[in-house]
Protein backbone atom coordinates (compact mmCIF):
# COMPACT_ATOMS: atom_id res chain seq x y z
CA UNK A 1 0.00 0.00 0.00
CA UNK A 2 2.88 2.38 0.63
CA UNK A 3 3.81 2.18 -3.07
CA UNK A 4 0.81 4.63 -3.49
CA UNK A 5 2.99 7.51 -1.66
CA UNK A 6 5.83 6.99 -3.54
CA UNK A 7 4.16 6.39 -6.92
CA UNK A 8 2.16 10.02 -5.58
CA UNK A 9 5.06 11.78 -4.78
CA UNK A 10 6.78 10.60 -8.09
CA UNK A 11 3.86 11.32 -10.02
CA UNK A 12 3.78 15.01 -8.59
CA UNK A 13 7.69 15.32 -9.04
CA UNK A 14 7.25 14.82 -12.49
CA UNK A 15 5.24 17.81 -13.05
CA UNK A 16 7.92 19.89 -11.79
CA UNK A 17 10.79 20.86 -13.93
CA UNK A 18 13.80 22.53 -12.45
CA UNK A 19 13.86 19.61 -9.56
CA UNK A 20 16.93 17.93 -9.24
CA UNK A 21 16.49 14.39 -9.78
CA UNK A 22 18.91 13.49 -7.15
CA UNK A 23 17.64 15.40 -4.44
CA UNK A 24 14.19 13.60 -5.45
CA UNK A 25 16.19 9.95 -5.46
CA UNK A 26 17.45 11.06 -2.03
CA UNK A 27 14.61 12.13 -0.17
CA UNK A 28 11.71 9.49 -1.67
CA UNK A 29 13.20 6.54 -0.11
CA UNK A 30 14.22 8.21 3.23
CA UNK A 31 10.34 9.93 3.46
CA UNK A 32 9.18 6.22 2.48
CA UNK A 33 11.33 4.74 5.60
CA UNK A 34 9.75 7.36 8.03
CA UNK A 35 6.34 6.81 7.18
CA UNK A 36 4.66 4.68 9.55
CA UNK A 37 1.95 2.40 9.21
CA UNK A 38 -0.54 2.02 7.83
CA UNK A 39 -2.38 3.17 10.68
CA UNK A 40 -6.14 2.23 10.82
CA UNK A 41 -9.25 4.85 12.68
CA UNK A 42 -12.54 4.18 12.53
CA UNK A 43 -15.15 6.13 11.21
CA UNK A 44 -15.84 9.76 13.63
CA UNK A 45 -12.45 8.67 15.02
CA UNK A 46 -10.52 12.50 15.29
CA UNK A 47 -6.89 12.82 13.67
CA UNK A 48 -6.41 16.28 14.97
CA UNK A 49 -8.17 18.26 17.40
CA UNK A 50 -9.28 21.97 17.05
CA UNK A 51 -6.51 23.78 18.97
CA UNK A 52 -4.38 20.98 19.00
CA UNK A 53 -0.66 21.43 18.69
CA UNK A 54 0.03 18.55 16.01
CA UNK A 55 2.11 18.79 13.03
CA UNK A 56 2.28 15.01 11.93
CA UNK A 57 1.92 14.40 8.37
CA UNK A 58 -0.25 11.63 7.37
CA UNK A 59 -0.94 10.39 3.76
CA UNK A 60 -4.24 8.80 3.68
CA UNK A 61 -4.36 5.74 1.87
CA UNK A 62 -8.01 4.73 2.00
CA UNK A 63 -11.08 6.68 3.39
CA UNK A 64 -12.58 10.12 3.79
CA UNK A 65 -11.22 13.11 6.29
CA UNK A 66 -13.03 16.27 6.66
CA UNK A 67 -11.33 19.12 7.90
CA UNK A 68 -13.91 21.60 9.71
CA UNK A 69 -13.86 24.41 11.98
CA UNK A 70 -17.39 25.24 14.38
CA UNK A 71 -16.76 29.32 14.99
CA UNK A 72 -18.38 31.24 17.92
CA UNK A 73 -21.51 31.16 16.92
CA UNK A 74 -21.72 27.57 16.37
CA UNK A 75 -21.66 27.73 12.45
CA UNK A 76 -19.80 25.19 10.94
CA UNK A 77 -17.48 25.82 7.71
CA UNK A 78 -15.94 22.96 6.01
CA UNK A 79 -12.69 23.96 4.32
CA UNK A 80 -11.50 20.25 2.84
CA UNK A 81 -12.42 17.10 2.13
CA UNK A 82 -9.85 14.21 2.06
CA UNK A 83 -9.83 11.65 0.07
CA UNK A 84 -7.26 8.77 -0.69
CA UNK A 85 -3.80 10.41 -1.99
CA UNK A 86 -4.19 13.41 -0.07
CA UNK A 87 -1.40 14.39 2.06
CA UNK A 88 -3.18 15.67 5.43
CA UNK A 89 -1.35 18.01 8.23
CA UNK A 90 -2.58 21.16 9.96
CA UNK A 91 -1.10 23.91 7.34
CA UNK A 92 -1.98 26.61 9.95
CA UNK A 93 0.39 24.96 12.44
CA UNK A 94 2.85 23.25 10.52
CA UNK A 95 3.90 26.84 8.67
CA UNK A 96 3.06 29.52 11.51
CA UNK A 97 3.29 27.37 14.70
CA UNK A 98 -0.20 28.53 16.10
CA UNK A 99 -2.52 25.53 17.14
CA UNK A 100 -5.06 24.24 14.60
CA UNK A 101 -7.78 26.01 13.66
CA UNK A 102 -9.93 23.01 12.39
CA UNK A 103 -10.84 19.62 13.10
CA UNK A 104 -9.81 16.82 11.02
CA UNK A 105 -12.24 14.08 10.97
CA UNK A 106 -13.04 10.53 9.64
CA UNK A 107 -16.02 10.23 8.22
CA UNK A 108 -15.55 6.79 7.05
CA UNK A 109 -12.97 3.82 8.48
CA UNK A 110 -9.88 5.48 7.41
CA UNK A 111 -6.05 3.72 6.44
CA UNK A 112 -3.27 6.13 6.53
CA UNK A 113 0.16 6.69 6.98
CA UNK A 114 1.70 8.48 9.57
CA UNK A 115 5.41 10.71 9.70
CA UNK A 116 5.69 11.42 13.45
CA UNK A 117 6.06 15.40 14.04
CA UNK A 118 9.47 14.60 15.86
CA UNK A 119 11.29 12.94 12.57
CA UNK A 120 9.37 15.80 10.41
CA UNK A 121 11.50 18.33 12.25
CA UNK A 122 14.39 16.56 12.25
CA UNK A 123 13.53 16.39 7.86
CA UNK A 124 13.13 20.31 8.04
CA UNK A 125 16.48 21.00 9.25
CA UNK A 126 17.98 18.57 6.48
CA UNK A 127 19.10 19.92 2.88
CA UNK A 128 16.44 19.03 0.49
CA UNK A 129 14.01 18.62 2.22
CA UNK A 130 11.90 21.63 1.39
CA UNK A 131 11.65 20.49 -2.31
CA UNK A 132 9.39 17.22 -0.94
CA UNK A 133 7.73 19.63 1.17
CA UNK A 134 6.81 21.96 -2.01
CA UNK A 135 5.83 19.05 -3.66
CA UNK A 136 3.38 18.34 -1.09
CA UNK A 137 2.19 21.76 -1.20
CA UNK A 138 2.00 22.13 -4.41
CA UNK A 139 -0.69 18.98 -4.93
CA UNK A 140 -2.50 20.90 -1.80
CA UNK A 141 -2.84 24.18 -3.85
CA UNK A 142 -4.40 22.51 -6.97
CA UNK A 143 -6.81 21.24 -5.39
CA UNK A 144 -7.61 24.50 -2.79
CA UNK A 145 -7.69 26.42 -5.90
CA UNK A 146 -10.20 24.36 -7.76
CA UNK A 147 -12.42 24.28 -5.23
CA UNK A 148 -12.73 28.08 -4.46
CA UNK A 149 -12.86 28.90 -8.44
CA UNK A 150 -16.42 26.31 -8.13
CA UNK A 151 -17.35 28.07 -5.36
CA UNK A 152 -16.86 31.39 -7.21
CA UNK A 153 -18.35 30.29 -10.71
CA UNK A 154 -21.07 27.57 -9.84
CA UNK A 155 -24.19 28.31 -8.02
CA UNK A 156 -24.76 25.83 -4.80
CA UNK A 157 -27.25 23.53 -7.35
CA UNK A 158 -24.66 23.16 -10.00
CA UNK A 159 -21.70 22.75 -7.88
CA UNK A 160 -23.64 19.66 -6.53
CA UNK A 161 -24.23 17.94 -9.60
CA UNK A 162 -20.55 18.69 -10.39
CA UNK A 163 -19.45 16.63 -7.39
CA UNK A 164 -21.61 14.17 -8.10
CA UNK A 165 -20.25 13.73 -11.29
CA UNK A 166 -16.51 14.20 -10.20
CA UNK A 167 -16.06 13.94 -6.67
CA UNK A 168 -18.67 11.12 -5.38
CA UNK A 169 -16.75 10.16 -2.45
CA UNK A 170 -18.23 13.88 -1.31
CA UNK A 171 -21.71 13.49 -2.05
CA UNK A 172 -21.83 9.84 -0.30
CA UNK A 173 -19.82 10.50 3.03
CA UNK A 174 -20.74 13.92 3.94
CA UNK A 175 -24.16 14.36 6.09
CA UNK A 176 -26.68 16.71 4.82
CA UNK A 177 -25.23 20.02 6.98
CA UNK A 178 -21.68 19.82 6.16
CA UNK A 179 -22.64 18.63 2.40
CA UNK A 180 -24.35 22.54 3.31
CA UNK A 181 -21.48 23.94 4.16
CA UNK A 182 -19.39 22.64 1.98
CA UNK A 183 -21.55 24.39 -1.04
CA UNK A 184 -21.60 27.60 1.20
CA UNK A 185 -25.59 27.52 1.64
CA UNK A 186 -27.87 27.11 4.66
CA UNK A 187 -29.60 23.86 5.31
CA UNK A 188 -32.79 24.76 3.95
CA UNK A 189 -31.42 25.65 0.98
CA UNK A 190 -29.95 22.65 0.58
CA UNK A 191 -33.20 20.63 1.07
CA UNK A 192 -34.48 22.54 -1.30
CA UNK A 193 -32.13 21.35 -3.67
CA UNK A 194 -32.30 18.17 -2.96
CA UNK A 195 -36.00 18.15 -3.43
CA UNK A 196 -35.36 19.25 -7.16
CA UNK A 197 -33.99 15.62 -7.36
CA UNK A 198 -30.91 17.15 -8.62
CA UNK B 1 11.65 50.64 -4.63
CA UNK B 2 14.05 47.89 -4.02
CA UNK B 3 13.46 48.52 -0.45
CA UNK B 4 9.57 48.40 -0.87
CA UNK B 5 10.25 45.19 -2.61
CA UNK B 6 12.38 43.57 0.54
CA UNK B 7 9.87 44.50 3.21
CA UNK B 8 7.04 42.91 1.00
CA UNK B 9 9.41 39.74 0.68
CA UNK B 10 10.55 40.05 4.20
CA UNK B 11 6.41 40.13 5.40
CA UNK B 12 5.43 36.85 3.35
CA UNK B 13 8.18 34.94 3.65
CA UNK B 14 9.10 35.62 7.24
CA UNK B 15 12.75 34.54 7.06
CA UNK B 16 13.93 33.16 10.22
CA UNK B 17 17.96 33.48 9.26
CA UNK B 18 20.66 35.87 8.43
CA UNK B 19 21.44 34.01 5.19
CA UNK B 20 17.77 34.48 4.07
CA UNK B 21 17.71 38.01 4.65
CA UNK B 22 20.85 38.61 2.77
CA UNK B 23 19.18 36.54 0.05
CA UNK B 24 15.61 38.33 0.18
CA UNK B 25 18.09 41.79 0.13
CA UNK B 26 19.99 40.24 -3.07
CA UNK B 27 16.71 38.81 -4.69
CA UNK B 28 14.77 42.70 -4.09
CA UNK B 29 17.93 44.43 -5.98
CA UNK B 30 17.38 42.42 -9.28
CA UNK B 31 13.77 43.47 -10.25
CA UNK B 32 14.00 45.49 -13.39
CA UNK B 33 10.95 47.87 -14.90
CA UNK B 34 8.99 45.41 -16.97
CA UNK B 35 6.34 47.98 -18.07
CA UNK B 36 4.37 50.76 -17.36
CA UNK B 37 0.17 49.88 -17.99
CA UNK B 38 -2.52 52.09 -18.70
CA UNK B 39 -5.99 51.11 -17.23
CA UNK B 40 -7.47 48.31 -18.65
CA UNK B 41 -4.44 47.05 -20.18
CA UNK B 42 -2.91 43.63 -19.59
CA UNK B 43 0.01 42.19 -18.03
CA UNK B 44 -0.22 38.67 -18.66
CA UNK B 45 -3.11 36.38 -20.47
CA UNK B 46 -3.68 32.93 -20.32
CA UNK B 47 -1.19 30.29 -22.17
CA UNK B 48 1.84 31.73 -21.44
CA UNK B 49 4.86 30.19 -19.33
CA UNK B 50 5.79 32.84 -16.96
CA UNK B 51 7.54 32.03 -14.01
CA UNK B 52 8.45 35.35 -12.54
CA UNK B 53 7.83 37.25 -9.80
CA UNK B 54 6.21 40.94 -10.10
CA UNK B 55 5.91 43.91 -8.18
CA UNK B 56 3.08 46.07 -8.84
CA UNK B 57 4.03 49.98 -8.63
CA UNK B 58 1.11 52.33 -7.46
CA UNK B 59 -1.73 51.20 -9.15
CA UNK B 60 -4.36 48.77 -8.55
CA UNK B 61 -4.66 45.27 -10.89
CA UNK B 62 -7.69 42.50 -11.18
CA UNK B 63 -6.88 39.08 -11.64
CA UNK B 64 -9.81 37.25 -14.23
CA UNK B 65 -9.79 33.71 -14.54
CA UNK B 66 -12.18 31.56 -17.14
CA UNK B 67 -14.02 29.01 -14.53
CA UNK B 68 -16.24 26.96 -16.58
CA UNK B 69 -17.02 29.33 -19.02
CA UNK B 70 -17.48 32.36 -17.40
CA UNK B 71 -14.71 35.41 -16.87
CA UNK B 72 -14.91 36.29 -13.39
CA UNK B 73 -12.84 38.80 -11.47
CA UNK B 74 -11.01 36.40 -8.68
CA UNK B 75 -7.99 38.52 -7.33
CA UNK B 76 -6.82 41.82 -6.51
CA UNK B 77 -3.50 43.74 -6.28
CA UNK B 78 -3.26 46.42 -4.09
CA UNK B 79 -0.13 48.98 -4.81
CA UNK B 80 3.22 48.26 -3.90
CA UNK B 81 3.10 44.46 -3.66
CA UNK B 82 4.23 41.48 -5.28
CA UNK B 83 2.31 38.93 -7.29
CA UNK B 84 2.57 35.86 -9.58
CA UNK B 85 0.99 33.76 -11.42
CA UNK B 86 -0.06 30.76 -9.30
CA UNK B 87 -0.60 28.54 -12.35
CA UNK B 88 3.16 29.67 -13.75
CA UNK B 89 5.30 30.25 -10.67
CA UNK B 90 3.95 27.72 -8.68
CA UNK B 91 2.67 25.13 -10.27
CA UNK B 92 4.99 25.63 -13.40
CA UNK B 93 1.84 25.46 -15.62
CA UNK B 94 0.71 27.81 -18.48
CA UNK B 95 -0.84 31.01 -17.54
CA UNK B 96 -4.66 30.52 -16.60
CA UNK B 97 -6.06 33.85 -15.68
CA UNK B 98 -5.22 37.52 -16.98
CA UNK B 99 -4.17 40.25 -15.09
CA UNK B 100 -5.44 43.96 -16.09
CA UNK B 101 -4.52 46.97 -14.87
CA UNK B 102 -7.75 48.52 -13.09
CA UNK B 103 -5.63 52.09 -12.49
CA UNK B 104 -2.43 52.85 -14.46
CA UNK B 105 0.78 51.27 -12.74
CA UNK B 106 4.44 50.51 -13.07
CA UNK B 107 5.40 46.83 -13.02
CA UNK B 108 8.67 45.30 -12.19
CA UNK B 109 9.49 41.88 -12.45
CA UNK B 110 12.27 39.17 -11.70
CA UNK B 111 12.20 36.27 -14.49
CA UNK B 112 12.05 32.73 -12.87
CA UNK B 113 15.70 31.48 -14.08
CA UNK B 114 17.34 34.72 -12.44
CA UNK B 115 15.45 34.35 -9.61
CA UNK B 116 15.80 30.17 -9.15
CA UNK B 117 19.88 31.35 -9.32
CA UNK B 118 19.55 34.21 -6.55
CA UNK B 119 18.40 31.43 -4.52
CA UNK B 120 20.72 28.95 -5.43
CA UNK B 121 23.69 31.31 -4.85
CA UNK B 122 22.57 31.93 -0.94
CA UNK B 123 21.33 28.43 -0.40
CA UNK B 124 17.74 29.27 0.23
CA UNK B 125 16.24 26.27 -1.45
CA UNK B 126 12.68 25.99 -1.92
CA UNK B 127 12.08 27.64 0.95
CA UNK B 128 10.83 30.60 -0.35
CA UNK B 129 8.82 29.20 -3.16
CA UNK B 130 7.54 27.22 -0.12
CA UNK B 131 6.31 30.28 1.70
CA UNK B 132 4.94 31.67 -1.10
CA UNK B 133 2.98 28.31 -1.79
CA UNK B 134 1.82 28.34 1.92
CA UNK B 135 0.31 32.52 1.83
CA UNK B 136 -1.24 31.30 -1.67
CA UNK B 137 -3.16 28.11 -0.02
CA UNK B 138 -4.25 30.07 3.32
CA UNK B 139 -5.61 33.22 0.66
CA UNK B 140 -7.40 30.73 -1.14
CA UNK B 141 -8.59 28.79 2.25
CA UNK B 142 -9.67 32.84 3.51
CA UNK B 143 -11.50 33.40 0.10
CA UNK B 144 -13.57 29.90 0.04
CA UNK B 145 -14.42 30.58 4.19
CA UNK B 146 -15.86 34.32 2.47
CA UNK B 147 -17.41 32.73 -0.29
CA UNK B 148 -19.00 29.50 1.86
CA UNK B 149 -19.91 32.50 4.72
CA UNK B 150 -23.82 32.03 4.44
CA UNK B 151 -24.11 35.97 5.58
CA UNK B 152 -26.76 37.89 3.27
CA UNK B 153 -25.62 39.88 0.53
CA UNK B 154 -25.71 43.25 2.76
CA UNK B 155 -23.51 42.00 5.16
CA UNK B 156 -21.15 40.09 2.33
CA UNK B 157 -20.25 43.38 0.89
CA UNK B 158 -19.98 45.33 3.77
CA UNK B 159 -17.35 42.99 4.55
CA UNK B 160 -15.72 43.27 1.24
CA UNK B 161 -15.90 46.73 1.74
CA UNK B 162 -14.87 47.45 4.96
CA UNK B 163 -11.63 44.95 3.82
CA UNK B 164 -10.82 46.52 0.25
CA UNK B 165 -12.47 49.87 0.18
CA UNK B 166 -9.96 52.13 -2.28
CA UNK B 167 -10.21 48.95 -4.80
CA UNK B 168 -13.44 48.08 -4.81
CA UNK B 169 -14.51 51.75 -5.65
CA UNK B 170 -12.74 51.04 -8.93
CA UNK B 171 -14.19 47.97 -10.08
CA UNK B 172 -17.34 47.84 -12.54
CA UNK B 173 -19.91 45.92 -10.85
CA UNK B 174 -20.08 42.68 -13.10
CA UNK B 175 -16.67 42.31 -11.78
CA UNK B 176 -17.69 43.03 -8.31
CA UNK B 177 -21.03 40.65 -8.63
CA UNK B 178 -18.46 37.53 -10.11
CA UNK B 179 -15.69 38.45 -7.21
CA UNK B 180 -18.30 38.13 -4.43
CA UNK B 181 -20.06 35.35 -6.40
CA UNK B 182 -23.63 37.26 -6.45
CA UNK B 183 -26.01 37.54 -9.91
CA UNK B 184 -25.91 41.19 -10.86
CA UNK B 185 -29.03 41.88 -9.48
CA UNK B 186 -28.82 41.00 -6.00
CA UNK B 187 -25.56 43.08 -6.39
CA UNK B 188 -27.44 46.03 -6.70
CA UNK B 189 -30.35 45.55 -4.08
CA UNK B 190 -27.33 44.56 -1.67
CA UNK B 191 -25.60 48.23 -2.58
CA UNK B 192 -28.97 50.19 -2.35
CA UNK B 193 -29.30 49.10 0.67
CA UNK B 194 -25.67 49.56 2.16
CA UNK B 195 -25.91 52.78 0.88
CA UNK B 196 -29.29 53.42 2.18
CA UNK B 197 -28.16 52.02 5.57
Amino acid sequence: MRNTLLAKLKTQAKTLGPVPDSALNEWIPKLDDAFKGPIYFKRGDILIQQDENSQHLFYLLKGCVIESRIDGDKNMTLSKVHSSGDFIFSLQDFTTGLLSQTIFTCKTAVSLLKLDQKILRQFQKMKGFDILFFIIQQSILGSDRDYTFRLQSMSPADHYRWLKEHSSFITENLTRDQMAAYLGISRATFYRILQKRI
Amino acid sequence: MDQLISNNLIGLFAPHSEKNIAGILAISKHFILHKKVSRKQCIWTPGVLLPNLYFNGDGILAEYANIYGKLICINFIKPFTLFWSDASFLLWKDTDTTIRALTPSTIYQLEGPRLEKLTLEHGMGYQMANALTTKTILNFRQRSAELCSILGAKDRLKLAFDKDPAILSHISRADLAGYMNLTRSTLFRALKEYYHA
